[in-house]
């Protein structure tokens, strides 16, 4: 049995919010400039992820090039800081490499690779608190931090997490929710409305799917509201410096 | 190590006209196959030309000092050069690896398919720990979807020794002395792996990128035709073979069980889906999770009754308990 | 970025002359700026951020469980991002941090220790997101701010709590020992005591017979010999070790009278770092 009571009869979650409400979220481009070639850094709720992005340049190793397009490197540092009680993540845990070759492969759909042949890409993400599942903030770092180190892209990936309680999906879970139910992260490709990423573990009810994919969707256009917006406030500013 | 660019350019047209090469469909699986052997908890499964052995074994250990109630059950693949070349130590081709590992994980274990708490003998003392160890013999593909299918097999299949407990000593009843029991599986999780192809850019469509394709209409498995994302046409491929696999850009694998329960989806990349996209594939993960759930069942009950021919309950002459050199 | 023959030949004779021409116009004794926040990350009980103008940037975050006072008190562990958790330097460096902790009493015997049986751990976190110099200085930087702005919370007086209790109820050894603390967070205690400031690391460099304090990535190719020396309650201390930046295969050292320029040269700054990491609070 839980301790919490996780979906209130009046229909307020754990921290109060209502079911279709996200979290604070916060996300800032170029936030390393001078640290990497690109950089963003993304608050969801309490959780908080810092992307850098180093390309495309000439890989450090030669066996990793490819002839006809960009390599995208993706790795996860989870600070030991980072969860309620500490501990120490080595970068070689399988679930951590489950996750960046998910990563990968989701942007692989979306970056021009092949526009960069023969370079590389190395993203960097470092969760540095974690709030819930750390995926969702992962990519959405990701994507803004490719954008601010100007890698050519056909478009954002917005992710955002779903809880399922009994029948009723739980927008953008914190990690209350996220323990005690099962949870899925979806990653929506521009305004498709569609998902390019879907990760679920524990078992769903099949006819619960639709629902909660669909309260996904929903969430992932707001994340990309919010992030188009601060890339366009980023541009303004790169505008104005170059003006000046 | 690799296929030519004249097979995977021959693979390509083929799939282009709606074929594939071995006259399945694109929604067609291929036929699954389970030999149970004389040990308990040993299977072959064989899909296609995908050949792997999965051995169930089992010891008592002291259980973790954080779940003291509950057994222990690891899952150990062996992906070497002898099911295929490209998985030969020590070169750069560890996500396949690190993925079927994962994936097999998430499917069984993370989703509490084997009852640990029944594994339990003495509580913070004594536990079984089940150990799964999968062998690849051959690879063609599909190693997700035959590895789960045989090692929850292998899960139904084995027998543990009864224990009784005599004051502070467990006592582990030899198969003659009491009847073996079966282990409690609460539920049968089956995996489906669908690969997306992207054919060559059609001329015609090369001109409208970014136009309405992208909204396309939702049955997405049934209407392959005319599913193209910024130009370019990407099919769905269920249970690929190791060359579609190795043409294929992204992947969708559901395990779900014959309870309507999707036990875990990951799909990274590969093709936008809307939600009822999602659903649909879901459906027919659940579809083949029936079939191959029936087919495990009437394969195990086949083979308990050519073990039990001489009516004695079980066959005197078998171990249950599988010996494992001490590590 | 690799320097010819020719650049590293141009940085050492500007480097040795009169007066000491230094690439970024900075005198022999001068830091470089850093910028840094405090209290940024929310799941820590103190946390900084320092950066450097050449991209270095480091996050340092502390947290603290109760363990057994005779265990280990301080755990420092370093994280460089694109190099494997078993690479030299992140364990070097956490090992000279823990050093340069673990000899600061102020913290282990005055706020660490909590009674006869039990002492706070605190573990010390560090994540390099870049660098390109040596990454020892602005990580000690980012220690010193986390330190300072590290709050433990409040241990609740045994006195008080035995008012409300039986007091004819005798209670066991043990029983008496289990700390008890203060939800209230706004009640919470400062880690550093009043007054006292955390240890500082600086580096000086020594090329030919000049010194320069903090080199840049470019004078540490060309320096023969570079230390590191420890500022704490307002002295040069132990530990000052020689360091290797990688330029030479093997470790140089100072001569003497360079010895003695380059404490002077710490002495001199040092003061002026600490007062400005202190004013930013």
């Amino acid at each position: 049995m839980s301790r919490y009571e996780i979906y209130s009869p009046e229909g307020l979650r754990v921290d109060g919010r209502r079911y279709n409400e996200l979290r604070y979220f916060k996300c800032a481009l170029g936030t390393h400039a001078h640290a990497a070639d690109g950089s963003a850094m993304v608050e969801m709720g309490t959780s908080q992820v810092v992307c850098t992005v180093k390309g495309p340049q000439e890989p450090q190793q030669r066996s990793s090039m490819d002839t006809k397009k960009a390599v995208l490197r993706v790795n996860v540092h989870v600070a030991p800081f980072s969860s309620i009680t500490r501990t120490k993540h080595t970068s070689n845990e399988k679930q951590l490499q489950e996750l960046s070759m998910n990563l990968e492969e989701t942007f692989a759909d979306v970056v021009l690779a092949h526009l960069a042949p023969r370079t590389e890409i190395i993203v960097d993400l470092h969760v540095l608190a974690q709030d819930g599942n750390i995926m969702a903030g992962c990519v959405n770092a990701m994507c803004l931090g490719l954008i601010d180190a100007g890698v050519p892209m056909l478009d954002f990936i917005a992710s955002v997490g779903v809880a399922l309680a009994d029948s009723v999906p739980l927008l953008d879970p914190n990690h209350i929710e996220c323990s005690e139910l099962p949870n899925l992260t979806v990653g929506v490709t521009g305004k498709s409305n569609k998902a390019s990423l879907v990760i679920a573990e524990k078992r769903i009810l099949l006819d619960r799917i639709k629902p909660s994919l669909d309260l996904a969707i929903m969430g992932c256009k707001t994340v990309h509201d919010i992030m188009d917006e601060q890339v366009r406030i980023r541009l303004n500013s790169l505008e104005d410096r170059i003006k000046r | 190590m690799s296929s030519s660019n004249i097979e995977q350019d021959f693979l390509r047209q083929v799939l282009a006209e709606g074929l594939r090469p071995d006259q399945r469909s694109f929604n067609d699986a291929r036929e699954i196959e389970f030999n149970f052997g004389a040990e308990y908890g040993n299977v072959e499964v064989k899909l296609g030309k995908t050949r792997l052995v999965v051995q169930i074994s089992a010891s008592v250990k002291a259980p973790r000092s954080t779940a003291p109630f509950e057994g222990l059950f690891h899952i150990t693949t062996d992906l070497s050069s002898m099911a295929h070349p490209k998985f030969e130590n020590g070169t750069s081709n560890g996500v396949e690896k690190i993925m079927v590992s994962r994936m097999i994980e998430k499917s069984i274990i993370r989703s509490n398919a084997l009852d640990l708490e029944s594994l339990c003998i003495v509580a913070g003392k004594r536990c079984w720990m089940i150990r799964a160890d999968v062998h690849y013999l051959n690879y063609d593909g599909g190693l997700v979807d035959a590895s789960c299918a045989g090692v929850i097999a292998a899960l139904l299949h084995f027998r543990l020794p009864d224990t009784s407990i005599d004051g502070e000593n467990v006592i582990i009843h030899d198969i003659s002395e009491r009847p073996p029991v079966a282990l409690s599986v609460l539920h049968i999780p089956i995996s489906s792996t669908w690969v997306y192809i992207s054919l060559s850019k059609d001329e015609n469509d090369a001109d409208n990128v970014g136009d309405d394709d992208m909204n396309d209409s939702d049955n997405d498995i049934d209407s392959n035709d005319k599913n193209l994302e910024y130009g370019i046409r990407k099919i769905a491929v269920l249970d690929p073979t190791a060359l579609e696999q190795e043409i294929s850009h992204g992947e969708i694998i559901i395990t779900a069980n014959k309870n309507r329960e999707i036990c875990q989806i990951t799909k990274a990349g590969g093709k936008l889906l809307s939600s009822s996209a999602v659903y649909n594939y879901s459906e027919q993960a659940f579809d083949r999770a029936l079939k191959i759930t029936d087919k495990i069942q009437r394969e195990l009950k086949k083979d308990f009754e050519q073990r039990n021919k001489g009516n004695l309950g079980t066959d005197l002459s078998k171990n249950a308990l599988n010996e494992r050199p001490v590590e | 970025m690799k320097l010819s023959n020719t650049e590293l030949e141009f940085l050492r004779t500007s480097l040795t002359g009169t007066p000491v021409i230094r690439p970024d116009s900075r005198h022999a004794g001068q830091l470089r700026p850093i910028e840094s926040e405090i209290d940024i990350l929310p799941m820590t009980y103190g946390s900084a951020r320092v950066r450097a103008p050449d991209g270095s940037d480091c996050i340092v975050g502390v947290k603290a469980k109760v363990v057994n006072r005779h265990d280990d008190l301080i755990d420092v562990s370093v994280d460089i991002a694109g190099l494997k958790d078993n690479d030299a330097l992140p364990n070097s460096l956490a090992l000279v941090l823990k050093q340069v902790l673990d000899s600061c009493p102020e913290i282990t015997n005055n706020a660490l220790i909590i009674n006869d049986k039990y002492g706070f751990n605190l573990s010390v976190d560090c994540v390099v997101l870049s660098y390109s110099s040596h990454p020892l200085v602005i990580l000690s930087a980012a220690i010193f701010q986390a330190l300072k702005s590290t709050h433990l919370p409040k241990q609740l007086d045994s006195l008080e709590m035995d008012e409300n209790m039986d007091l004819t109820k005798t209670k066991t050894a043990d029983e008496a020992e289990i700390p008890q603390f203060d939800d209230d967070w706004s009640q919470s205690v400062p880690l550093c005591p009043e007054g006292w400031t955390p240890p500082l690391l600086f580096i000086v460099s020594a090329i030919n017979n000049t010194v320069v304090i903090d080199p840049t990535i470019n004078e540490q190719l060309v320096a023969e010999a570079s230390m590191f020396f420890t500022w704490k309650n307002s002295k040069v201390s132990a530990p000052i070790e020689t360091l290797n930046t990688g330029s030479t295969p093997y470790l140089g050292a100072f001569a003497p009278e360079l010895l003695l320029e380059a404490y002077s040269l710490v002495e001199n700054c040092a003061p002026a770092l600490e007062q400005s990491l202190l004013s930013s609070e």
